[in-house]
């Protein structure tokens, strides 16, 4: 990825939609970073694809400014030669082959269909291209969608749940494939609302949920919802008890937990802290049976701003 | 716009499309003719078909432009099929992120479509002259006068106004797909419109009978009963598609496209 671009692909400010007295996307502001992999992610109905529309040009903002490849947000005619999309579900022809769709859009869109084998090639549809579009499976479809938003060779990438309906297998691919489009300069931005997806791909993420915006940042970022903490397990319960006297007297926050104990990480090396523990518990003659680093995953932090509710 | 008439027709005019238009335009073309011919009075003081219409310069292609009326409700099912579909497949959306130009993209669209109605109607033409040619003699009909410099004149005009009734359906068939975006629900508001009110109902009023469009669209290709003809119908029909194209237009470019 190229690190030396400094603007923001997506400047926007105030971004607002709203269907009558229903507010679904309310007063966003988002600044995705030129080059990076932002992941678009909040439970269904948090606003993800009216947000991506609105930066499509495809649904009109109520209220908001700003710029996407810093062209003014409301003249999508400016930037979308630069755009690249999958949004809401791929459609194509049925009765047309896979290439002869994206022949299509190359006409439509005055792309070079020379490009069309290396796409192919990339989302994994070479010797398929000829079938019609019909005759594909879920994930070839989705394959194909995003070989479409690749037409052009767009800076900014744009997909919607890329890996809806995709078996385990196909949303590996994807993953892969989303990791090779950044990789190759673009900015991407993929939205899910399956929170595992994007951890593996993005380095940039934002939280919408009920309209709302709750986190813009980096992964690492993400703000914890529960104490770090070291588990450890004794072989007795009279080897606990004496491991939280021994461990207290060393100045430690220690909880009982349903399963064992809880030593709070603080701003301590948790490797560090895992070791002097284990040598106080060793010299102290308890017998540890278990030992570990309890780290929040993304899913329990963005939870944790989102609440765990789907209104779809 | 060129970009999307060049996208549009190269989609559409694939060997499949031709292979089953091709042969139903002719059957269509041949059946019709021979049905008006056959049952053609010997003369007809309402304009219509009939030997002696028949029999004038010009005859060869009377018989298949009058067929053509019968056309509105394929034409329009056609047309909102295909404008109706575009929003719910979602290839007016797809279309939009490689063409964001709205009017331009519908417009190119549009006329590409008209374009392949186009070589449809010559098909249709050159396939009612075959046929009348064939069955036109032995119901009494004169076919001396068919090749001449005005026959040929006449079938250009008899062309034009089968294209401009084309061109009036399609556009009655594009705003109601655009404006119901649903093939189901655009079909029944069209064959309602088009079926019974147009033909029952307008039929019998004679406010239906100057304005409803589609009895417009019919006096275009049959002056047969026309209740309004030359400027007159023009001017409505001008007013119908400035009206049409309009609404086309701002129901396009207001409305947001999501599913």
């Amino acid at each position: 990825m190229d690190t030396t671009q400094q603007f923001d692909a997506v400047a926007v400010i105030g971004l607002t939609k709203r269907y009558g007295r229903r507010t679904v996307v309310d007063h966003v502001d988002l600044h995705i970073p030129a080059g990076s992999v932002t992941g678009l992610i909040g439970p269904n109905g948090a606003g993800k694809t009216t947000v991506m529309s609105m930066l499509l040009g495809l649904v009109r903002p109520t209220d908001g400014r700003g710029t996407v490849l810093e062209h003014d947000l409301r003249e999508p005619k400016a930037y979308m030669s630069q755009v690249g999309a999958l949004i809401e579900a791929p459609a194509f022809y049925p009765n047309l082959p896979g290439r002869e769709n994206l022949v299509h859009l190359c006409r439509l869109g005055g792309h070079d269909p020379s490009e069309i084998d290396g796409i192919l090639d990339l989302v994994g549809l070479l010797g398929r291209e000829g079938d019609s579009y019909g005759s594909y499976s879920l994930g070839m479809k989705q394959r194909l969608g995003i070989g479409a938003a690749l037409l052009g060779d767009p800076r900014l990438v744009i997909l919607d749940e890329p890996t809806n309906g995709v078996d385990p297998a196909g949303m590996r691919d994807i993953r892969a494939m989303v990791r090779r489009i950044a990789d190759s300069g673009r900015t991407v931005l993929v939205s899910s609302h399956l929170l595992a997806e994007l951890e593996h791909v993005c380095d940039h993420l934002i939280v919408l949920d009920q309209g709302g915006l709750r986190y813009q940042g980096t992964l690492a970022g993400l703000p914890a919802t529960r104490d770090e903490v070291i588990l450890l397990r004794g072989r007795m319960a009279a080897d606990e008890e004496r491991l939280v006297q021994l461990l207290r007297t060393g100045g430690h926050v220690v909880e009982h937990t349903a399963t064992g104990l809880a030593v709070s990480v603080g701003d301590l090396d948790p490797a560090t802290l895992a070791g002097d523990l284990n040598r106080t518990a060793a010299d102290g003659g308890v017998n540890l049976v278990e030992l570990h680093h309890r780290t929040e995953s993304l899913e329990d932090r963005v939870l944790g701003l989102v609440g765990t509710g789907s209104r779809s | 716009m060129k970009r999307a008439f060049i996208a549009e027709w190269t989609r559409l005019a694939r060997p499949r499309t031709w292979l089953i238009a091709i042969p139903f335009t002719i059957l269509y073309s041949a059946v019709l003719t021979v049905v008006m011919i056959v049952t053609a009075p010997q003369r007809s003081f309402s304009g219509g078909v009939s030997i002696d219409a028949l029999s004038q310069s010009g005859g060869g292609t009377l018989a298949v432009t009058a067929a053509v009326a019968f056309t509105s409700v394929l034409l329009l099912a056609v047309f909102v099929g295909m404008s109706a579909g575009a929003f719910s497949r979602g290839t007016w959306r797809a279309s939009l992120l490689h063409h964001p130009g709205r009017m331009s993209l519908a417009t190119g669209t549009f006329v590409a479509r008209i374009a392949i109605s186009a070589v449809i109607i010559v098909v249709l033409f050159v396939a009612g002259l075959a046929t009348a040619y064939i069955v036109g003699p032995g119901q009494g009909v004169d076919t001396t006068n068919w090749l001449d410099a005005q026959s040929l004149r006449t079938a250009g005009e008899d062309m034009l106004r089968v294209l401009v009734f084309v061109t009036g359906w399609g556009l009655i068939g594009t705003l109601v797909g655009i404006a119901t975006r649903s093939v189901p629900i655009g079909l029944g508001a069209a064959i309602l419109w088009a079926g019974p009110i147009e033909n029952v109902l307008g039929d019998n009023l004679q406010f239906g009978r100057d304005f409803f469009p589609g009895l417009l669209l019919r006096y275009v290709v049959t002056s047969d009963n026309a209740a309004v003809t030359g400027g007159a119908l023009t001017l409505r029909l001008a007013a119908y598609g400035v009206v049409a194209a309009g609404a086309c237009a701002l129901l396009l470019s207001r409305r947001d496209v999501s599913s």
